[in-house]
């Protein structure tokens, strides 16, 4: 059989250039390695182990089996690797922030911090090219202004006392605080204004219960038909254009969305003396078979370790040797600040406000539910408080030196009170560095070939990275003190691989990028990168998918003007939100 | 532990000559001289090898953590509780990972001569990623709801422990904490 075109991994961009193709009326296949999560009301809970463990949870990354094994990545250094299988990608599990990227990191800035930024790996077109695809996106999912629970009264009265302005737009363009613009739709009727589950019923509630459990799968308001749950994963959003194209869109034609179908090779052919790819083989969880089909353009969307893994495992070209390098990962920490009243931690989506400080990076609230809360307080490089180092142990304005909090201070903490603390997360913008790579694992291969190896040599990242982490950390600590804190504890995690980014980076140099200024391979033809690989660098810091996703957007343009002969649409047409009702009658 | 146990897809190329290793060359690494049967009866080691099935991860990890803890004091071969690490208090047990996340130079030297290639030169990473994980993991599902999870019913036999030391309150459906938009400002442009 042979598609127009097949998509890799249904997470945060593949099912983007799914759904934008599909309205053209293209014939589009999406592979999902993992579940398809058709029913989360009878596969999902809000409970934190049944979703987050790593090698059994619902959202680990493993087959649709839930019986079967996880699948092994190799991290051979202290970090953590964040990913998440099935329909939706990491979108499962990430709090739905979608800021726009920072100015500094596209080709042409030319603003008086422009040393400030990694300007060697800046994307290779400007910001302005970019903004009519955001536009389009935040639109489509749609992107709102998050509303406030408690927690973000407290942040936000932290962030005003730090003595930055406001900011009231959707660019961003100096030092400032903000609500988030949230992947999350507002809540209506009912929504953040009872606990009582009988009067939580959609449509009596509409957009965000304020549940708390974006970590784990947003399934919110209960009887919410899947394209208007609150959090816009593209399991809720981008997925069900893509199956309805034909109900919202004049020449639509339906993506075929096959689950648990993991891609082992991505086939290719010599024409016209260059190579070009030519189709896909998979292999299905369930009966162990492997299929193929052809297509005339191949999108790999599988994540920022998984793609490599297939280039490698394919077999592909990589002259450069930058497949899998350049992985970035905003070298995230935390910081969470004691408090002597209600902080709302654990209640409401779990990050709405933050601050960004373009040149550095960014911080924003966190609010987790115990286990989580438990899990971000013992992860760190620098061993644990008071008891050993491990080499570090940083002092600055926090209290007492960083570390993990280990048995009985971790105790000791949690009682103080889940929603009596305030976590800070420090999205740092790193430098690409070739050492930080996604690469094939010496332990024995798996079913679909060997299996990745995620190297950081996180000690050793340039002074720039270095500097802004704790620039960070300095400001987060500061927040959280002016808000009332009266202890301050900084982790100096280790890296936890969940922002992850440009491991297939675009580049304005051959020398030190996998793909061009379209996210087209620069050696195999037909074939393009639509993840987070793809970006060209760790935007700075800002978080990633809401540029992922206008990038797949403007991706998926590119591919229908190039080889199939169709005429540009951004800009032109006006976007169909993902919550229109045509989608919901089709559903 | 099942899940742990199966998540490796062909445990015996690393396991086997982890163990053999540690069998070998803990002796050599501690401070005081330990009886050899009693040191083997306190890693469990002979058990592990005399088996045909495959070693699970969940034993290999066990006998890392009793190997260090022999190093970081050999009296714990013998005692109460049923291993070396089980026997430590806290405080050493933190020493254990200080070893463990080093990564403890002479147990790398050791693994590393030991393992077969391509996994030679593996070790030091193993020892930091366990340190690191070992802890996370363990908090996790410490404070999670695991211990009192019905697979079955999917639901709760009992409030989690790390529910009451945290003061948790979970929300069936959504909870009643909309406190408006800041400044009043319910979208922005541009």
């Amino acid at each position: 059989m042979s598609r127009d075109v097949i998509v890799v991994g249904a997470g945060g961009g593949g099912p983007v250039v799914a759904k934008e193709l599909a309205a053209r009326g293209l014939d589009v296949l999406l592979l999902e390695a993992g579940a398809r999560h058709a029913d989360p009301r009878r596969e999902w809970t809000h409970l934190e182990n049944d979703a987050n463990n790593p090698l059994t949870g619902f959202l680990r990354v493993g087959p649709a089996d839930r019986s079967k094994p996880a699948w092994l990545r190799e991290e051979p250094q202290n970090s953590y690797l964040l990913q998440a299988s099935g329909v939706g990608g990491t979108t499962l599990h990430y709090y739905g922030n979608s800021p726009r990227a920072y100015r500094g990191v596209f080709q042409g800035y030319e603003g008086p911090d422009k040393g400030a930024y990694d300007s060697a790996h800046a994307f290779p077109f400007t910001y302005d090219e970019l903004v009519p695809y955001y536009r389009w996106v935040e639109a489509t999912l749609p992107v709102q202004t998050a509303a406030m629970g408690v927690k973000e009264t407290v942040f936000l009265s932290g962030a005003e006392r730090l003595g930055l302005p406001v900011q009231t737009t959707k660019d961003t363009t100096r030092w400032s605080y903000r609500p988030q613009e949230n992947a999350i739709l507002q809540p209506g009727g009912t929504a953040g204004r009872t606990g009582d589950p009988e009067r939580l019923r959609y449509p009596r509630a509409t957009g965000c219960t304020f549940c708390g459990y974006c970590l784990q799968g947003c399934m919110e308001p209960a009887g919410a038909p899947r394209n208007q749950a609150a959090k816009r994963s593209t399991d809720n959003s981008y997925v069900p254009m893509a199956l309805t194209a034909p109900a919202w869109s004049p020449h639509g034609k339906a993506v075929t969305l096959l689950a648990d179908s993991y891609a082992v090779k991505v086939h290719t052919a010599r024409r016209d003396g260059g190579l070009v790819a030519t189709g896909v083989t998979w292999r299905n969880g369930a009966s162990g078979d492997r299929h193929r089909e052809d297509a005339e353009v191949v999108v790999l969307a599988g994540g920022t370790t998984e793609t490599p893994r297939l280039w490698l495992n394919s077999g592909l070209p990589d002259p450069n040797g930058w497949v899998g390098r350049g992985y970035t990962d905003h070298f995230l920490d935390g910081v969470t600040g004691l408090f002597d009243h209600d902080t709302g931690s654990s209640r409401g989506p779990s990050s709405a406000a933050r601050c960004d400080f373009p040149g550095y990076g960014a911080l924003e609230n966190i609010g987790l539910p115990p286990a989580m809360q438990a899990f971000s307080m013992s992860l760190s490089d620098s061993g644990i408080r008071g008891r050993y180092r491990n080499g570090r142990g940083l002092t600055g304005p926090w209290d007492g030196r960083t570390g993990r909090l280990g048995g009985p201070e971790l105790k000791e903490v949690l009682a103080h009170g889940i929603d009596r603390l305030l976590n800070v997360l420090i999205l740092t913008g790193d430098d690409v560095e070739p050492h930080n790579r996604a690469t094939l694992s010496a332990l024995p291969p798996d079913e679909h070939g060997a299996v990745p190896k995620v190297v950081f040599r996180s000690r050793r990242r340039t002074r720039r990275t270095l500097a802004a982490r704790e620039f960070l950390a300095r400001r987060a600590t500061e927040l959280l003190r002016r808000a009332g804190a009266t202890r301050v504890y900084r982790f100096d995690w280790a890296p936890l691989l969940l922002h992850v980014h440009s491991s297939m980076r675009m580049g304005l140099s051959a020398d030190d990028s996998v793909l061009d200024a379209d996210a087209a391979s620069r050696w195999v033809g037909r074939l393009y990168v639509a993840d987070n690989s793809a970006l060209a660098n760790s935007l700075g810091g800002p978080n990633p998918t809401l540029t992922t996703q206008a990038l797949a957007t403007r991706t998926a343009e590119r591919i229908f003007v190039r080889h199939f002969g169709g005429d540009p649409w951004v800009g032109d047409e006006t976007p169909v939100p993902s919550t229109d009702h045509r989608v919901t009658d089709a559903l | 532990m099942d899940a742990l146990d199966r998540y490796l897809p062909a445990p015996d190329l690393p396991a086997v000559p982890l163990v053999r290793a540690l069998r070998d060359g803990v002796p050599g690494l501690l401070r005081e001289p330990v009886p050899d049967a009693a040191l083997r009866a306190g890693l469990g080691v002979d058990a592990l090898l005399e088996s045909d099935a495959t070693i699970p991860l969940s034993p290999l990890v066990a006998l890392l953590l009793n190997a260090e803890a022999l190093r970081v004091d050999p009296r714990t071969v013998a005692g109460p509780f049923l291993a070396p690490f089980s026997r430590l208090a806290f405080g050493r047990k933190a020493d254990v990972f200080e070893l463990l996340e080093g990564a403890d130079p002479d147990l790398v030297e050791l693994l590393d001569a030991r393992l077969p290639e391509p996994l030679k030169r593996t070790a030091s990473g193993l020892l930091r990623f366990l340190g690191g994980a070992l802890l996370e993991l363990a908090a996790l599902g410490g404070y999670s709801e695991w211990a009192v999870f019905d697979p079955a019913s999917r639901r709760l036999r009992d409030r989690p422990v790390g529910w009451r030391i945290s003061g948790y309150t979970p929300a069936a459906e959504g909870r009643p904490e909309f406190r408006g938009y800041y400044q009043g400002r319910t979208e922005v442009t541009g």
